[in-house]
């Protein structure tokens, strides 16, 4: 096993020191803090990232390598089992993979005094959470070694390599964050997937070793099965995702011909879309035909006041994509504690106390697609806020006065800290008469500009806090009453609220409702113009090429279920969600069932056993179009041909023969 | 004693391309037998069918009285084997080579080996990728026959390499072989080399064996003749059993012909033809007359066949 284990020894070492050193620099970059103390959004998955690649790299190398350098034979032909010759290569990738999961990790535990003095404050038990959502590169590992012992070509180990890491991190994705905001349920059922999941992998690689590589043959027993149910669910999940994420686009594409609703002053509500030229806007009517230019209510020369409100669809399309939205794999590396969530609820922030340093570390953390990531603001300890773990209204007043402030709702106070200012500061700003900060407010109000060709509204957004009491607005150096015409609603009113009451995918219907859920407007919203249909049409196509088993859970599926996950995304199709449109999973089966009958068919005059043609028709019924693909790359041709006798009249003769 | 190697009926092809067709002979006990052809015509696909590396569709192979495609991990250091372009791990020094040898390979013995590569003056510290193909044909040889192996197969040992290195290569194969006595199953293309070693020859034609036969009575049995008929050209010779190739030069015809008594000299001689005196072909011609063709060659193998 030593010396198996020595011809390997190069190749293991540079993985070994590529995958230990890379998030080891990763980790020091980021800072002690931002890894054991308040994780940011990007150090850890960008580490997970070099994991997963990583180890998707060692998989493939490791099944191909001595394949590439054709050593495979030399290797074969000696007295050791090629069981055992694949064990050993196996378990050193793993072993190395569980090295480079720990190794970094447990340095920076060993040698906190190297990054930082902070070590106190430090939440080590977080080791485990990085250990257990690292458990993905055991499984990228799994799957890359796997499709590089498939027995097909170079081109299709790629695709179905492709085909199985995407359809592994989609599928368990999906499962995982459908726990919501039950963290460890997920990173446990992260750990057990992903780990079930490479002991799957790794059999199927086995079988596929063990029977060897041999195109003329197709492979038979377990391996045989194991080996089409697996990369098929691979397939199956990666091609719904893409069909969901083109079909998303789609449906943007529709929705950004909608027209908007307006909100005017005086309460009623318009439809508007922008004119074709792009240069105005027009008004239309339920039909969504224009009926004439689109008048803003407001005077030039205006300024701070709350003039029309737009309610622009995409913001409506927003809310039902939201929904769907792929709720990408870092959401699964934090968890539990309070400072997690404040990693990932945009505009939070946490304070720190450094005894150590006497200064106060100051966390925040941007939205979840705000590129930059948190930051750390180092403070002085003088004036410095009690060290809190919390979520706050992280906010910043623009303009002439560009502040940045917290405002933190629990015990009602307010904070600036510096941003452009040239120095560290952390204040309390009070409010006027000692109200207590509800809320942040912004207000958009549109500004008359006479331009050469004519006159143009720009829209300029307010910044206000809301207390108990009042509105306040920053003059530059403190807090004031805002003035009295911004007429904004006290904390304790309920505004009317803009509602999607019907989320179908492609026709929509929207509301405005009162503080007493009475429909102020409604309108339902339908595919009019033949672009708009050729669209549609593309959608709904795209959704018969969808998995018939994924289709059939989506359509039995209850659409009041909350779907705010990357599983519905890819998995439940929103155009059949909840009983819907029912001849769509209708010619999604029929589709199948035809391909279930020409795959059965083909195998037949192939020559295949009664029992394969079964299971190929029964899992291309399930699979869909993507699976019948992977009968055709797996059961070639080639692999069912029989070498034909040779007659004697066309066989070359024995010319010469010595009798012995 | 059992045949060590025996191939019986074997057919595989690839994808529609039918490599061995049937594929059947055997080696006996401290035989080396040269399994000749021309590229492509199987003599790989049967050493790696032979070795269990590839399966044969139809048919069956044994070595050692071993299906192989059942060759227990045991068995295999009774075997020693070459592959084609002498496949060894470039990325090891030659002293790690043989201590990965010997940790994988039971019987292998260190001490001959080392002692080898010193009489072969290979570098005992540079890496394998470094060496020239002629130092790593040695090396493998060395491998493959310091565990004592009771059958050797080389797929096509002395392939890339220039005169001098084959000679030596050749000259260390037989060294290393002579007090073994082991079998040898051996593919190549330097029919000069096999002339040197072999005991018998197999040569490949259509994924089938059309020569079986130890060298001694390929030398005996198979004669060279000019034959011309007083100067007319175009007149070809009659078809008579024994006539492997009939090859026009001259005014008349190079014929190959096999087991030629007085009787079938005379239906040649029919009329005023003339046939020189006999010589004996090198491999190489005998090669060259069985596996290369043209019509004239078909049609009179053809007749041949027929009668």
């Amino acid at each position: 096993m030593k010396a198996l284990l020595k011809k390997d020894a190069n190749w293991l070492l540079f993985f070994l020191t590529f995958g230990t050193a890379v998030p080891l620099c990763i980790f020091q970059e980021a800072g002690f803090e931002k890894v054991w103390i308040n994780p940011d959004m990007r150090t850890f998955p960008d580490v997970m990232t070099v994991w997963w690649i990583s180890a998707i790299a060692l998989g493939a190398f490791g099944a191909i390598r001595d394949e590439l350098t054709r050593t495979d034979e030399y290797l074969r032909h000696r007295p050791v089992s090629r069981a055992k010759i694949f064990c050993v290569k196996v378990g050193a990738c793993l072993a190395l993979v569980a090295i480079w999961l720990a190794a970094p990790l447990i340095f920076q535990m060993l040698f906190p005094g190297l990054w930082d003095q902070n070590a106190s404050i430090a939440r080590w038990g977080r080791f485990w959470t990085y250990l257990g959502a690292g458990t993905l590169a055991f499984s990228g590992f799994g799957a890359a070694f796997c499709a590089g012992s498939l027995r097909v070509g170079w081109i299709w180990r790629i695709v179905i390599g492709g085909a199985l890491e995407f359809g592994l991190f989609v599928g368990i994705t999906n499962l995982a964050v459908s726990f919501g905001d039950q963290w460890a349920s997920a990173l446990w059922l992260h750990v057990i997937l992903h780990l079930g999941l490479t002991a799957l992998f790794l059999v199927i690689a086995y079988g596929n070793y063990i029977q060897g590589r041999d195109p003329d043959r197709s492979l038979t027993g377990k391996t045989h099965w194991l080996t089409a149910i697996a990369v098929g669910l691979g397939l199956m999940l990666t091609s719904g995702h893409s069909i969901s994420l083109t079909q998303d686009e789609l449906r943007t594409s529709i929705f950004g011909d909608y027209p908007w609703i307006v909100e005017m002053p005086d309460g009623e509500f318009r439809l508007v879309k922008t004119s074709k030229n792009g240069q105005g806007y027009l008004e239309c009517d339920a039909d969504h035909q224009p009926t004439g230019p689109f008048q803003y209510p407001e005077t030039s020369g205006t300024r701070n006041r709350h003039c029309a409100q737009w309610w622009p669809f995409r913001a409506g399309w927003d809310e039902i994509r939201q929904r769907f939205r792929p709720v990408w794999h870092r959401k699964l590396f934090n968890f539990g504690d309070s400072w997690d969530r404040v990693a990932f609820f945009g505009g939070h922030v946490t304070c720190y106390l450094n005894r150590s340093t006497g200064t106060v570390h100051l966390f925040r953390t941007s939205a979840p697609g705000n590129e930059g990531g948190p930051s750390v603001v180092t403070v002085p300890k003088e004036n410095s806020k009690e060290p809190f773990s919390r979520d706050v209204e992280d906010f910043r007043i623009r303009g002439n006065h560009h502040v940045a402030m917290i405002g933190d709702r629990s015990d009602g106070t307010i904070w600036r800290y510096h941003i452009r200012e040239g120095k560290d500061r952390f204040e309390r700003l009070p409010l006027p008469d000692n109200d207590r900060f509800r809320e942040v407010v912004v207000l958009s109000s549109t500004e008359a500009q006479i331009v050469k060709d004519g006159q143009t509204y720009e829209a300029v957004n307010r910044t206000y806090v809301k207390g108990e009491r009042g509105v306040y607005s920053w003059n530059g150096t403190a807090f004031e009453n805002a003035p009295e015409e911004l007429k904004i609603e006290p904390a304790g009113v309920e505004k009317p609220a803009f509602v999607v009451a019907q989320t179908d995918p492609i026709a929509p219907a929207v509301e405005y409702r009162d503080s007493d859920g009475k429909a102020l407007f409604a309108h339902e919203y339908r595919l009019h113009d033949t672009h708009q249909k050729c669209k549609g049409f593309c959608v709904y196509a795209l959704s018969v090429l969808r998995a018939p088993l994924f289709q059939v859970a989506s359509f039995i599926q209850n659409p009041s279920i909350p779907r705010m996950t990357f599983c519905h995304a890819d998995l439940v199709d929103p155009l059949i969600s909840g009983q819907k449109r029912m001849w769509l999973p209708a010619a999604n089966l029929l589709f199948a069932l035809v391909l279930a009958v020409f795959t059965a068919r083909r195998l037949a005059r192939l020559g295949a056993s009664r029992g394969r043609c079964l299971f190929w028709a029964a899992f291309v019924l399930v699979g869909g179009v993507m699976v019948a693909v992977l009968c055709f790359v797996l059961e070639t041709r080639r692999a069912y041909r029989v070498s034909p006798v040779v007659e004697a009249e066309t066989a070359p003769a024995m010319l010469i023969h010595s009798k012995v | 004693m059992s045949r060590p190697i025996v191939f019986d009926n074997v057919y595989r092809h690839f994808g529609e391309l039918d490599v061995l067709r049937g594929l059947t002979f055997d080696v006996r006990p401290g035989e080396v037998f040269a399994l000749l052809g021309r590229n492509g015509s199987g003599k790989t696909t049967a050493l790696r069918i032979l070795l269990g590396f590839l399966a044969p569709m139809r048919g069956t192979a044994r070595i050692l009285g071993v299906d192989s495609q059942a060759i227990a991990p045991v068995d295999r250091d009774r075997i020693g084997y070459i592959s084609e372009g002498h496949r060894l791990y470039a990325s090891m020094r030659v002293k790690d080579a043989v201590s990965f040898e010997s940790d994988t390979r039971p019987r292998f013995r260190r001490s001959y080996a080392e002692a080898a590569i010193k009489r072969c003056g290979l570098p005992i510290d540079k890496h394998i990728g470094l060496l020239s193909r002629g130092q790593r044909a040695q090396l493998s040889l060395i491998f493959a026959v310091a565990a004592e192996p009771e059958v050797v197969i080389f797929d096509d040992p002395a392939m890339g390499l220039d005169v001098v290195m084959r000679r030596e290569f050749l000259d260390a194969m037989i060294d290393l072989l002579s007090d073994q006595g082991c079998s040898v199953l051996f593919s190549s293309h330097i029919l000069t080399d096999v002339e040197r070693i072999a005991d018998r020859v197999g040569i490949l034609d259509q994924g089938r064996l059309v020569v079986d036969a130890t060298m001694v009575d390929l030398r005996k049995r198979v004669q060279k003749r000019h034959w011309n008929r007083d100067g007319e050209m175009g007149r070809i010779p009659p078809t008579v059993d024994g006539l492997l190739r009939a090859r026009p030069r001259r005014q008349g015809f190079d014929l190959t012909l096999l087991d030629f008594d007085g009787e079938r000299e005379a239906a040649l001689l029919n009329g005023s033809a003339t046939l020189s005196d006999p010589a004996v072909p090198t491999l190489e011609e005998l090669f060259l007359d069985i596996t290369t063709r043209n019509d004239k060659t078909e049609s009179l193998l053809r007749n041949r066949e027929s009668q």
